[in-house]
């Protein structure tokens, strides 16, 4: 298992769209803001990558209020800077949530569980956005919990 | 797992893997000396859930 610290988590679950390669993750990110929440069997994206079928499946975003001590190093205002620099609405600090999803061979593999809709109002599609995607939850093989906390193991 | 109290597990068919540190940490009957009150109800649910 990687030594991943919890920052690194964090952005490797960011950016793993980018990581695969993607042509337009950002774009996919955009879209759940702009729906305010879940977009319930929509919010999924395919990729390959060699003989692995992927995807990135969207649980949802938590619209966290700004908090002075959530980003240390950082005031509010220079936060929402930079999300108004990024072209974000920048009311609140949006955090997505991207579950990635490989298949091959005879395994199906979840990386994180998601928030089981047990967590923010806004999030909890990951379920339906994979049925979407045409998997459903009991062709899952194994699950990768990266670090066990409510955002990534209450959707076991 | 699905919404408590039920907490079906949602992948029936699939197996969990935790990093040991982690693991440890979550399933420790001493943790709830260690966290507020408020941050009880996840580790409640995972040591009722999982073997330790």
């Amino acid at each position: 298992m990687l030594n991943l610290t919890r920052r690194n988590a964090l952005l490797t679950a960011a950016y793993a769209g980018a990581a695969f390669g993607l042509p337009k993750p950002v774009s996919f990110i955009e879209a759940a803001l702009a729906q305010k929440g879940p977009e319930a069997g929509k919010g999924f994206r395919p990729f390959t990558f060699g003989q692995v079928d992927g995807f990135i499946l969207n649980d949802g975003v938590w619209e966290k209020p700004h908090d002075p001590a959530f980003i240390e190093n950082v005031s509010v205002e220079e936060t929402k800077a930079a999300l108004a620099a990024a072209g974000i609405a920048n009311e609140i600090v949006p955090i997505p949530f991207n579950i990635t999803l490989l298949k091959f061979g005879n395994e199906t593999v979840l990386f994180d569980a998601g928030t089981g809709g047990q967590f923010q109002p806004t999030a909890g599609a990951m379920i339906a956005n994979m049925a979407a995607a045409g998997i459903q939850p009991a062709q899952i093989t194994r699950v990768i919990v990266r670090i066990s906390i409510r955002t990534m193991s209450l959707g076991l | 797992m699905s919404k408590a109290p039920d907490n079906t597990p949602v992948f029936p068919n699939a197996a969990i893997y935790v990093p040991s540190t982690e693991f440890k940490f979550w399933m420790d009957p001493g943790i709830f000396t260690k966290l507020p009150e408020n941050r009880h109800g996840l580790p409640k649910r995972l040591q009722a859930m999982f073997p330790s």
